[in-house]
């Protein structure tokens, strides 16, 4: 069991080595001069040559990856071009934002998810199931841009509930929860549409099994079956998913962020392509690829949990 | 009288074949009338199809039948609370899958017992006692399903039907799944507990021969209806029934 744990962990760690390299060397073949972006198309050619000099573009490709993967492991990933203030900083001004939007959503889709997909299960071929897939279906079609700027519309404007868009900082809990909620719920509304279906066939599935029968057989409540056998057995398609959503999510943020005109991650990476800030991207979406493969990472750590068969296997 | 069967009916409409037409139904269960007494086995033997687990499915309460009742002990199954409904446990064909993989085996014995008013403790050590009973070790309580082989699976399941001292057991195709040799091995430890503990059982199989190794009575089931009943040692001496007959020859 260790052991399984510390191979995953090798193969997290490499994986995240070939994605920062994989991303380092993309942006380095890209068109665009970095000294272009910081002095401007009006500046000289000679001052342009001397900034590269001092930014190091000259050295061979190899030597600036270790040099920029040897500053990202201490936490520097450089000082971004037009921001003109370390990458780190930015991010760690804006990653609590996102990471909230992110965490939020996905608590949202979850908890939406299951219980939409284990009554559409528990109600096979009923008015509910129709009913939870349809909605499944609409979710499914829908936007998530498109979908924040109806809830915009009814909740922000008409309605007045909540605020349409904009961040109040962290000073007011309470505030910057209800600055979330609108973002989190288009986020969220989409994804759980999706997990829903999962959820329900994987539900079906497993209500198929014996063990479920004989469970009900015991002398069991309908509902103990339900969320101590079946669900948990259903799980690892479950989790599958989820673990996928989770990239969803953190990219959807790229959107959400913009509609909302909330300051997290999602916005920066998008003035940094504007800016063509190119040292700041490179940070940005390898900080994005990190994301996704810990969430595989605690994916795989799940199925452990989920699986006692799995255990064994060590 | 544990358990009274009363003139039972039961269709099932299969999925419509034409649009205007009303959906083919199939009689799996027609007027079949038994009777079990405490610590009584009765077996029920017929070849697939004839409804032998359409009934079992009814004594449960899974199903109600279209006509008849199935009393238990005195109450009518039908509106049977669900407290009560764990005196009758019941054993499945397919070991392999009758326990949920993700439980510790002991976890499974003992869950039937969760809504009893026994403490932790007192479930802990009846689940241990019931695995002793079928020949398991209390040790092995915290191992998984799947470290067991189908003998020893059906002990387990038969050690979870068990566990909250049920007065009728319902065993359909108990040992159907099981290598010969293992399925006289839980033939022995179903008999035994029906000794020890006095558990009637309603015993199920399309092998006559299985049949008559354990139950005192026999019923014979062919397309829904009982066509031969007797105490098994005349069912097996002088069979009437043609049907009776051919299923030993075929045995």
């Amino acid at each position: 069991m260790t052991l399984l744990i510390l191979r995953r962990l090798l193969g997290f760690a490499l994986t995240l080595l070939a994605i920062s390299a994989a991303v380092f060397f993309l942006m380095n073949v890209l068109p665009g001069d970095p000294a272009m972006v910081i002095l401007g198309i009006e500046s000289t050619e000679d001052a342009r040559a001397a900034l590269r000099d001092q930014l190091g573009l000259n050295d061979p490709v190899i030597w600036r990856y270790l040099a920029w993967l040897g500053g990202a492991v201490q936490g520097d990933f450089g000082v971004s071009y037009s921001f003109k203030v370390p990458v780190a900083e930015l991010i760690a001004e804006r990653l609590p934002m996102t990471l909230a939007l992110a965490g939020l959503a996905t608590v949202v889709t979850v908890a939406l998810a299951l219980v939409l997909g284990v009554y559409a299960a528990t109600h096979h071929g009923r008015a509910g199931d129709w009913a939870v897939m349809a909605f499944s279906q609409l979710g499914i079609a829908i936007p998530a841009f498109w979908l924040s700027m109806l809830l915009v519309i009814l909740f922000a404007v008409t309605l007045r509930w909540l605020p349409p868009g904009g961040f109040p900082g962290w000073d007011d809990p309470i505030a910057a929860l209800r600055a979330l909620i609108l973002p989190a719920t288009a986020l969220a509304l989409v994804q759980s549409a999706v997990l829903a279906r999962v959820t329900r066939s994987a539900m079906l599935e497993v209500m198929r099994q014996t063990y479920i029968r004989t469970a009900t057989a015991t002398g069991l409540s309908p509902a103990r079956v339900m969320w101590r056998h079946a669900l948990p057995n259903a799980l690892v398609p479950i989790v599958t998913i989820i673990g996928m959503q989770v990239a969803n999510l953190v990219t959807g943020t790229i959107v959400i962020e913009n509609v909302f005109y909330l300051p997290g991650l999602g916005r920066l990476v998008f003035q940094a392509i504007s800016n063509r800030d190119l040292i700041t991207v490179q940070a940005m979406v390898t900080l994005f690829a990190a994301i996704v493969v810990t969430a595989n990472f605690l994916v795989d750590l799940a199925y452990l949990w989920i699986d006692p068969r799995l255990r064994a296997r060590t | 009288m544990l358990l009274s069967i009363e003139n039972v009916h039961r269709r099932y409409a299969l999925p419509r074949t034409h649009l205007f037409r009303a959906p083919p139904v199939i009689p799996a269960v027609q007027g079949i009338s038994l009777t079990l007494d405490r610590g009584e086995i009765l077996g029920i033997v017929g070849e697939s199809g004839s409804g032998k687990s359409t009934l079992a499915r009814m004594v449960m309460g899974f199903e109600r039948p279209d006509r008849g009742r199935v009393w238990l002990n005195g109450q009518d199954s039908a509106t049977l609370p669900r407290a009560a409904r764990r005196q009758t446990q019941m054993v499945f064909q397919d070991p392999y899958d009758s326990l949920d993989p993700r439980r510790s085996i002991g976890w499974s014995v003992a869950e039937p017992l969760l809504a009893t008013s026994m403490t932790t403790t007192e479930r802990h050590a009846r689940a241990a006692d019931r695995l002793a009973r079928v020949g398991l070790s209390p040790a092995d309580m915290a191992r998984y399903p799947h470290e067991f082989s189908g003998g020893q699976r059906q002990r387990i399941a038969i050690a979870r039907a068990i566990a909250p001292d049920p007065a009728l057991l319902v065993a359909d195709e108990p040992v159907a799944a099981l290598d010969v040799s293992v399925q006289a091995q839980v033939l022995n430890l179903l008999m035994d507990l029906n000794r020890t503990m006095g558990l009637a059982m309603l015993f199920i199989s399309h092998d006559l021969a299985v049949v008559a190794s354990i139950a005192d009575r026999i019923a014979v089931m062919q397309h829904g209806r009982i066509v031969e009943t007797g105490p098994t040692a005349q069912i097996v001496a002088a069979p009437e029934h043609p049907y009776t007959q051919a299923l030993f020859a075929a045995a």
